[in-house]
């Protein structure tokens, strides 16, 4: 029971949160210049004054900007952002089309980030100050420093142009119309340099992190304890030390999410994925606005939903957390 | 232990001297040292080697690196010196790291400030706002912010700068949070000594060093942040930019990849540098927090 309470009380939270990030993308509506009568209007090719005034008053924009405000977050709230005037649809069909293709290269990069982080930190820490050591923490630092669009440009030079082992672009091959197990191959093989790309930059962090994490933990008592009592080094690390050192690793997992979404941008325009990371891109291009705050709107959502998740894994594994 | 012991030292040193003292002793950070100073040095020269517009085409398009020493780098599709390029995208990285950090620590800090010093309500309201800030995902508010103000580079620093305050604000906080009930604190606020004058005189000198290192973070993520904008096209166009050369490089990159190689390693090169020096401040600055 205490534990329903506690994410009850950690849903409740968010709250505030997500109003004021409505009402930041309010604002920013009303920063931008035009409002959805301009685009209507100019849509149609122009409108007479009267036909213009018309117009906002039926969609709200004489009303003083409270009224506004608070319409447009009901709407909001009901994840309705209007309508997109590039794409002929409502915004909400818009992303509907597109959050898988993100949410699968997000889990994709953020589980290889992770297993590999993890494993490569634990054995530098595990050689502290070796050879092996100094290596994979300088590969770390140089993953960090490697601009993600950039290793994607030079992994297409080398995987697709020269070695011809990989595609170029876009989710799958058009052309082929494959089903059934072809088609998931297919799919998988165009993912692989966009995770790769994506994951790199995230996976220096949980490597550093993991490094430090472990050097921390293998110093406390009770894994001298361990080690007294004869426990072996591959027990010590595997049942000892690593689920004691993943804690402060699995927070930071929650944390990044938000910048994992937005590094998707790069990714998934130079690959042309459909997700909403080039929808993004071409948002702003197009200057499609409904369609840009949506997708603020609707990533904010899915971090908020990460993080939430993520204290909950944290409160189930470090006993040591009070949920009352 | 080779740690310096204060009274070990010459009474003269300055502390100038004991920080490069204690600093040295960190290769990596001497490297990262190294790597920022042929950076500066790039920006430098940079007028000297190409005085008028590093954008005007200086020879046959897509001379390859090291044949013609016209142009030692060679030459992008419009014949552009892709080494006039590198030196003089060395400024503007440079410049909109150092801006777009002072701006981003200035708001950080003010923020953290606030909340941390005053706690309460304000503390409350200041902590949603971060966090607010820190659920969006930063690249996209950034491609928003630029699409609202549009791609001038003033804009695009200021940009930055407003994307990436929530972690200086955080740190902030927590160290304001930590002194505000400090007996020195204490001691000046009997004395009759103003709240503005207390965060500003008495705590934030105190306050500051975890945030400076951090600063090295930031500077990394905005040259990062930057070139990706640019990148995608979406930089100010009056400007050498890495990032925009080696989006000019993606339309060459079958033939003639070293057009987009050559400005990569320059932001891998410069982005390593800081994290690096961050590393030995942080050594230097905050020798508590870490043993190893």
């Amino acid at each position: 029971m205490p534990f329903l309470i506690y994410a009850l009380r950690r849903a409740l939270q968010a709250v505030p949160v997500i109003i004021l990030i409505m009402i930041g993308t309010f604002l920013l509506l009303k920063l931008a210049p035009g409002d959805t009568v301009d685009a209507l209007v100019g849509d149609m090719g122009g409108a007479d004054a009267e036909f213009i005034a018309r117009l906002r008053a039926e969609y709200g924009l004489d009303q003083p900007v409270w009224v506004q405000l608070w319409r447009y977050m009901v709407k909001f709230a009901s994840f309705d952002f209007g309508w997109s005037f590039v794409y002929e649809q409502p915004v909400a069909e818009v992303l509907l089309d597109r959050i898988g293709t993100t949410l699968m290269l997000m889990i994709a990069s953020l589980f290889f980030a992770f297993t590999l982080g993890v494993a490569l930190g634990a054995i530098a820490a595990r050689k502290a100050y070796s050879l092996t050591d100094n290596l994979i923490s300088t590969l770390g630092l140089v993953f960090y420093a490697t601009p993600s669009f950039f290793l994607s440009l030079m992994m297409i030079v080398l995987f697709a142009v020269h070695l011809g082992w990989l595609p170029v672009a876009g989710i799958k091959t058009i052309a082929a119309f494959y089903t059934g197990w072809e088609h998931y191959v297919d799919v998988a093989l165009h993912l692989v340099m966009p995770t790769a790309a994506l994951s790199l930059i995230y996976l220096a962090f949980y490597l550093r992190l993991m490094r430090s994490s472990v050097l921390e933990v293998a110093e406390l008592d009770y894994v001298r304890t361990a080690r007294a009592k004869g426990a072996g080094e591959g027990r010590l690390m595997f049942h000892h030390i690593m689920r004691n050192a993943l804690l402060p690793v699995v927070t930071l997992l929650g944390l990044q999410f938000s910048t994992l979404l937005g590094g998707s941008v790069v990714v998934e325009s130079v690959f042309s994925l459909p997700g909403l990371g080039n929808l993004a891109y071409k948002s702003v291009i197009q200057r499609d606005m409904n369609t840009l705050l949506g997708i603020i709107f609707l990533s904010s959502v899915v971090v908020m939903t990460v993080n939430f998740l993520t204290d909950l894994l944290y409160a189930r594994l470090d006993s040591r957390i009070e949920l009352a | 232990m080779t740690l310096v012991d204060a009274a070990d030292l010459p009474p003269e040193d300055s502390r100038l001297r004991v920080f490069w003292r204690r600093y040295r002793r960190n290769r990596a950070a001497v490297l990262g040292l190294i790597l920022l100073g042929a950076v500066i040095l790039m920006a430098l020269v940079a007028g000297i080697y190409e005085p008028v517009d590093p954008l005007r085409r200086a020879g046959d398009p897509l001379a390859r690196p090291f044949v013609d020493w016209a142009t030692p780098l060679g030459t992008d599709q419009l014949g552009r010196d892709i080494l006039a390029g590198i030196l003089h995208g060395a400024r503007i990285s440079l410049m909109i790291g150092v801006v777009a950090t002072s701006i981003s620590i200035t708001i950080g800090v003010a923020v953290g400030a606030c909340a941390g010093y005053f706690g309460g309500w304000v503390d409350d309201v200041l902590m949603r706002v971060t966090e607010a800030f820190q659920t969006i995902p930063n690249f996209v508010l950034l491609l928003a912010l630029v699409a609202i103000l549009g791609s001038q580079i003033e804009n695009i620093v200021l940009a930055i700068g407003i994307v990436s305050w929530t972690a200086p604000a955080r740190l902030a906080r927590a160290e304001f949070m930590s002194l505000r009930n400090r007996e020195f604190v204490e001691a000046a606020r009997n004395l009759g000594v103003g709240d503005a004058s207390l965060i500003f005189r008495e705590i934030l000198p105190n306050a500051l060093p975890p945030v400076v290192v951090y600063a090295s973070v930031i500077m990394a993520l905005a040259i990062l942040l930057e070139s990706a904008l640019a990148f995608l096209g979406l930089g100010d166009p009056n400007y050498a930019s890495w990032g925009n050369m080696i989006g000019q490089g993606r339309a060459v990159l079958r033939d003639s990849f070293y057009v987009a190689l050559i400005p990569g390693l320059a932001i891998i090169f410069t982005v390593l540098s800081f994290s690096l020096l961050g590393e030995g401040l942080n050594e230097v600055l905050n020798p508590r927090q870490k043993k190893g």
